[in-house]
């Protein structure tokens, strides 16, 4: 058998037109082929796969309606049912580099750009089985999970100056780094970049330096591989785990955001977008985001069923902020929540928390007795389900919404009880309480009110409305900051020559306190006080200005 | 007259997306012609004649298209530049395949001066994409004969395509390198594969060096030769 020989080889060609199914299967066969399969759209091919095994996979990437090409890998991969000798090769009609942008967790071994001529397919291809020839002992180990007989073989084949060298650096950078040896992976990727400076290795060298614990480094890493290609996507997604590994979630929404503006096409960075810009309280993007979520995954092996609710979750807060900017998402959003049961299945816990979800959602809408109606039934069957958190913080938000504080409180106090000491939980129970009860935000809350307190006391008043306009932001319940705000607000516009967006931000937070702060809350003699300051420094602005 | 008022999407995008149209278009010609010239008997002379001729045009569409969107996204920073570290004489034979039925059906003999060893960081679908077009330029202007020539000197990539034509006529030998000023439309020659070229033999970069092409006349085999610089 020659290493580049047809004979022996498996072949899938994917299509779902027959004329170029029929054309492709000619000419593997012209070639020497002996098992060519065809497959008319993504479902047949993955069922073709799983039935028996490939050495090549020749894919189209656009398959009419359903899974595309692309989709068809991941999914494949997903369910391991290509080994690592087998090559997948994407076939497109597109000049490829733009389909390359949306793949996130898998790259395909090879592109191929229409038309397609025999002469060029056999040669691609041929080159494609002698490079796996090469590459035959470490796909072997692969195989077998034998990681570190798999870097033996890679540095192997790199020793013996093959044609495969390029390709088993790569794989040998990304194996030290799953096993785990990091600095093994440094030095391997240190090397490559005194050639040249090739982004995925300044990426691999960040995650070295990530998995060392060094996180400045690492960043700096990421940093120096975006400067070199704006374009290069890995490098946006290892930047924001390592600014999520350093607590700084803004930033990482920010990055995983421009990797979404230049390739909008992946759901998995579409997903973890969504949910950052939640955890922000920035629910105009969330809604964003999910909203491409859902619609992305209808065909892909990454739809998850929280990511659905999410979309309706964020267009709630959106509705309730500013409901003239979620209105446009309403028909996606009865969309959603009709297709939920069929998509996920009507067992009773996914049927309990569609419906949670969508009376928040009615609530926070204004159609109160749709959803009045909703909790009623939801809170008579509460006892007999057993349903996640975000589920029973749905329950909380909407009896809220209602006015139903004795419900709401009774909710609240049930949740912190079965939750105690469940850090990671009560951090996402803070979304809904006045003051946070995780250590976490406890601590944050502390901190930023230290810092604007100190501002104001300097009379640095533009300083703490900043401070406590952030911390606002990010803990948008808690009356506390809001409070200090508003007063930050009238020193400014009385002492420290305030503006007229000034004036108008203090108006609407004191719009907004007034909702919040009801006549029993231990704060209300308090917001009396501000609200007799801000109409005295209203008038004295006012005054000025004219 | 129209102003900036009457046309309120921008045009370039416009333009962008119905030239993507138009190639996924061309490219099921393209196929289709294949197939047929595949199907038709070798004996039929006058319907391979035509066949090629078809199949020469139709690349040639295919050719422009694709330059005048990638130098679309030159121009709107949204090209995606992937230096690899590859082996050249690959990146050359799959732009010879791709053009195998052109040169046959013209007898044109096509020589590959190239060592196997020479691996160079270049993105090879865009180096692709300007030897394709080099090459099937050269198909036109050639008599019998196009020589393919590639080496290292002074730790620059060469990359050479030469033909026994007439050569390139002055006006362009003098400043292949210069700005954007060579649009001719009057003589039929708009000179965009020569942008192309340029543009993305500029994108490859080391440090501050930019890769560039250079023109002359009398080359390798006495015609015009064009010769992509990376460093």
């Amino acid at each position: 058998m020659t290493p580049a020989g047809f004979e022996h080889k498996r072949i899938l060609v994917v299509d779902d037109f027959e004329n170029f199914r029929t054309t492709i299967t000619r000419m593997l066969q012209e070639f020497g082929a002996h098992t060519v399969d065809a497959a008319v759209n993504g479902k047949d091919a993955v069922s073709r796969c799983r039935a028996s095994q490939y050495d090549l996979v020749l894919c189209d990437y656009n398959l009419g309606p359903g899974k595309s090409g692309q989709q068809v890998l991941e999914q494949l991969r997903h369910d391991k049912l290509l080994t690592n000798s087998a090559l997948f090769v994407l076939i497109s009609a597109e000049s490829s580099k733009s389909i390359v942008m949306a793949a996130y967790d898998y790259e395909p071994d090879a592109y191929l750009t229409k038309p397609i001529t025999a002469k060029n397919l056999q040669q691609r291809l041929e080159r494609l089985f002698r490079q796996c020839f090469e590459m035959r002992d470490i796909y072997k180990a692969m195989d077998a999970d034998n990681i570190n007989g798999a870097i033996a073989c890679c540095r192997d084949v790199i020793g013996r100056e093959s044609r495969a060298r390029p390709l088993a650096q790569k794989l040998l950078g990304r194996l030290l780094l799953r096993s785990e040896q990091f600095d093994a992976a440094e030095k391997v990727y240190r090397q490559v970049l005194q050639g040249r400076e090739l982004d995925w290795a300044q990426v691999g060298l960040a995650a070295a330096k990530k998995g060392q614990g060094d996180w400045v480094s690492a960043q700096q890493w990421a940093e120096q591989a975006l400067n070199n290609n704006r374009m290069f996507m890995p490098a946006y997604d290892l930047l924001s785990e390592i600014q999520g590994a350093r607590d700084d979630s803004m930033a990482q929404q920010q990055t995983i955001a421009q990797a979404v503006e230049i390739s909008p096409m992946s759901l998995t960075r579409q997903q973890k977008l969504g949910q950052l810009a939640y955890d922000n309280h920035d629910a105009a993007l969330a809604t964003q985001a999910f909203k491409s979520s859902v619609k992305l995954g209808e065909h892909s092996c990454y739809d998850r069923q929280d990511v659905h609710l999410q979309f309706v979750r964020s267009c709630a807060e959106l509705a309730r902020t500013d409901p003239d900017a979620a209105k446009p998402y309403a028909r996606d959003v009865s969309r959603t929540l009709a297709d939920f049961e069929q998509r996920f299945g009507n067992k009773n816990n996914e049927r309990v928390s569609v419906r949670s979800t969508a009376c928040m959602y009615y609530a926070a809408t204004g159609e109160t007795d749709t959803a009045a109606k909703l909790l009623e039934q939801l809170m008579e069957q509460s006892e007999t389900v057993d349903v996640d958190l975000p589920v029973k913080l749905d329950w909380i938000v909407a009896a809220e919404s209602l006015g139903k504080q004795q419900l709401h409180d009774q909710l609240v106090k049930d949740v912190l009880t079965s939750y105690e000491g469940n850090e990671k939980a009560l951090e996402a129970i803070d979304r809904v309480l006045e003051n946070p009860a995780s250590e976490k935000n406890r601590k944050r809350v502390a901190q930023v009110n230290k810092q604007g307190i100190a501002c104001y006391e300097k009379a640095d008043y533009t300083g703490a409305v900043e401070c406590f306009t952030r911390a606002a932001k990010e803990f948008p319940k808690h009356i506390g900051i809001e409070l200090n705000l508003l007063q930050a607000l009238i020193g400014s516009l009385t002492q420290g020559g305030g503006n007229s967006h000034q004036l108008e931000q203090a108006n609407s937070v004191a719009k907004r306190l007034a909702v919040s702060v009801s006549s029993e809350h231990p704060q209300a003699a308090r917001l009396l006080q501000l609200n007799a300051k801000l109409t005295q420094a209203a008038q004295q602005f006012q005054g000025k200005e004219n | 007259m129209m102003t900036d008022d009457a046309l309120p999407v921008d045009f370039s995008f416009v333009l962008a997306s119905s030239v993507h149209d138009m190639k996924n278009s061309v490219g099921m010609l393209l196929q289709t012609i294949e197939e047929l010239s595949a199907s038709t008997s070798p004996d039929n002379y006058d319907q391979a004649k035509q066949l090629s001729v078809l199949g020469y045009e139709a690349a040639r569409i295919n050719g422009e298209l694709i330059q005048l969107l990638a130098l679309y996204r030159v121009q709107n920073q949204r090209m995606l530049v992937q230096l690899e570290e590859c082996y050249i004489d690959d990146v050359i034979h799959d732009q010879l395949a791709r053009n195998d039925i052109l040169f046959r059906s013209r007898n044109i003999l096509v020589d590959v001066d190239c060592s196997e060893d020479i691996c160079w960081y270049v993105d090879s679908e865009l180096l692709g994409g300007v030897v394709n077009n080099v090459l099937v330029n050269a198909a036109r202007y050639c008599e019998s004969h196009i020589k393919i020539a590639a080496w290292i000197e002074c730790d620059e990539l060469h990359l050479a395509v030469a033909d026994d034509g007439r050569g390139y006529p002055e006006f362009m030998l003098a400043s292949p390198n210069a700005a954007r000023d060579s649009v001719s439309f009057s003589d039929g020659s708009t000179n965009l594969g020569l942008l192309f070229a340029r543009e993305i033999a500029n994108l490859h970069r080391r440090g501050d060096r930019h890769g560039r092409i250079a023109l002359k006349n009398a080359g390798l085999l006495k015609g015009g030769q064009i010769e992509v610089i990376l460093p």
